[in-house]
């Protein structure tokens, strides 16, 4: 007990362990939308494609959240333009998007002495390093998506398995999307600003992957997703603290391997299963 | 690796600290602890500080300190240290947040780039930020241990850290003209250097060289030269009869070596420790044998 405890005595544990489970909350409930639509892709590169528009702030001195939207905004607007004009399916136009964006921020950065070190480390946050401020930021970005999902989870639900009944419903499935669009951003910028994007990463896909193994409707999934964040964070802390592995990483990775162990379980008992009824 | 026993220690006293509720203050009045980011500062806080205490070091040696992230173990042992030695001026990109997170908890970090005179980079504009890279001066570097004699009095005032300061900082006075009489072997004229990332400014401005390239533009290590700027790079490198390259031996030299075949003659790369000392065996596994082995590779390589 003391050996699960004693990591968390410590003021940077606490608010990792703060920041690290508001985030894993938000991130699970929009993560179980992502999985369920297969948007991982275009989560991804949303993280990458607003790396233009943060070093653009950070060059004029704005708001790196300013920045980060309006990439987001142009990156959405240029793949559905592609997406509409043309036959590709939407992973073209994500790739396409997500190079470009991509590549704008190398260029800005490289023409620009200011710039020294890692581009995520200057541009991307570190779990280890949140202050009282960061947290306070996460709380907001998490109380946002998830009133918003919970407000918009008619629409995303008729979206999400039947988008031309949507349109027959008067659920306007367009402006769902986007409204869709719009929370996955706020989730993953908002918290690869404090915890770091490896970590917003594992927790978008990890948790809402595993649920969706072990249960079929979707709040119950979005809570057993939160939960596995929640305790992918604990651990991931107890670990890093432990066995001296880097932080934000061993948090990212648990929810990775709790995926693989839930499925390594659930195969081998569906074989008996099917062993059973033979 | 880190030694598990020091990390024990350092965090063994972090509780007992932690528990008496001054984190701030050894308990044990004649033991110090430190942790240093680099390898290179990590040398310079156990030259100082001797038996009279334990150091930490978190970038292992061969890493680029650009990219650590550190485990909460390492944070715990930042926070709790009596003093945090940190090189500062955004070297340590990746463990500012939690050295400025740290900070807030109450952590005693001293970033002692900013205490030395730091001058901008050579390569780029005027505007540009100042150059991390102070350890690569020794005259710079014993006044480093100067100012780390001050800071341990400060938590120790029982110990006399400032003879052993006195001492080493000679000692760097020393290299330091030791240098300068290795490089008399290389004339005027070839007192000019192209490196792969814009890392011996101190260098070049202490020994009275002139660095004419840089390959990697920036500093950033995602940063990339535009076709033009190789060009631009081959053609003074073969205008100027540049002999040589140097590189770091932290990071990759893919880019040095096409620029060096590029020129069409006879430019070799030559790696130098910059960022972090050498292994053991590597003959650069103090500060003072890296300012000395560099200085030797450089003399081969331009005269």
């Amino acid at each position: 007990m003391e050996w699960l405890l004693e990591p968390f005595e410590l003021a940077f544990q606490q608010r990792a362990l703060l920041a690290g489970s508001l985030a894993a909350i938000a991130l699970a409930v929009i993560g179980t939308w992502v999985i369920i639509r297969g948007m991982t892709f275009l989560g991804d590169a949303l993280v990458h494609g607003v790396i233009p528009g943060i070093a653009l702030a950070v060059l004029l001195d704005f708001n790196v959240l300013i920045g980060a939207a309006l990439a987001a905004v142009v990156m959405i607007a240029g793949i559905n333009l592609v997406h509409r004009q043309t036959s590709f399916s939407e992973d073209t136009a994500i790739g396409l998007l997500f190079v470009g964006m991509l590549t704008l921020g190398v260029i800005l950065i490289s023409r620009t002495a200011s710039f020294t070190g890692s581009l995520t480390t200057i541009l991307f946050g570190d779990a280890l390093g949140v202050t009282a401020s960061d947290v306070a930021t996460t709380a907001v970005m998490a109380v946002v998506v998830v009133a918003g999902s919970a407000l918009l989870h008619r629409p995303f639900l008729v979206l999400a398995f039947n988008e031309q009944k949507a349109s027959l419903l008067g659920l306007r499935p367009g402006a769902a999307h986007t409204a869709l669009l719009v929370l996955v951003t706020l989730a993953i910028v908002g918290s690869s600003q404090t915890i770091g994007t490896l970590l917003v990463f594992g927790l978008l896909v990890g948790p809402p992957a595993t649920a969706a193994l072990l249960v079929r409707r979707v709040p119950i999934m979005m809570l057993t997703s939160a939960a596995i964040g929640v305790a992918s964070v604990i651990i991931g802390l107890i670990i890093s603290y432990h066995a001296d592995t880097s932080g934000s990483a061993t948090m990212a990775i648990t929810p990775v391997a709790l995926f693989f162990a839930v499925l390594a379980i659930t195969s081998i008992r569906k074989s008996r299963q099917a062993a059973v009824a033979s | 690796m880190f030694n598990r026993s020091l990390i024990a220690a350092s965090v063994a006293v972090v509780l007992l600290a932690a528990a008496c509720g001054d984190a701030g203050q050894a308990d044990d009045p004649g033991k110090v602890t430190v942790v240093a980011t680099t390898t290179i500062l990590g040398d310079l806080a156990r030259t100082i500080v001797g038996d009279d205490g334990e150091v930490d070091v978190l970038v292992p040696a061969g890493a680029d300190p650009h990219d650590f992230q550190a485990s909460a173990r390492q944070v715990a042992a930042i926070v709790g240290a009596d003093l945090v030695l940190a090189n500062g001026l955004f070297l340590e990109q990746g463990l500012d947040d939690v050295l400025d997170s740290a900070i807030g908890d109450g952590a005693n970090v001293v970033r002692i780039g900013e205490f030395l005179n730091p001058q901008p980079f050579v390569d780029q504009d005027s505007n540009s930020e100042l150059d991390p890279h102070v350890w690569l001066d020794p005259s710079r570097m014993a006044d480093a241990a100067e100012i780390l004699a001050l800071e341990l009095g400060a938590i120790a005032p029982n110990i006399d850290w400032e003879s052993r300061s006195a001492k080493y900082a000679t000692e760097l006075r020393d290299v330091d003209q030791e240098i300068e009489d290795l490089l008399a072997a290389v004339p005027t004229d070839r007192r000019v250097l192209v490196t792969n990332h814009d890392s011996m400014g101190y260098f070049a401005t202490r020994y009275g060289f002139e660095i004419i390239g840089v390959v990697v533009p920036g500093g950033s290590t995602l940063a990339d030269p535009s076709s033009a700027q190789v060009a631009a790079l081959v053609a003074r490198i073969a205008d100027a009869g540049v002999p040589a390259i140097f590189a770091e031996t932290t990071d990759s030299t893919t880019l040095a070596e096409a620029v060096a075949a590029e020129t069409g003659r006879d430019v070799t790369v030559v790696e130098l420790y910059s960022g972090s000392l050498g292994e053991s065996g590597s003959g650069a596994e103090t500060l003072i044998d890296m300012l000395l082995t560099n200085a030797r590779r450089i003399v081969a390589a331009l005269s």
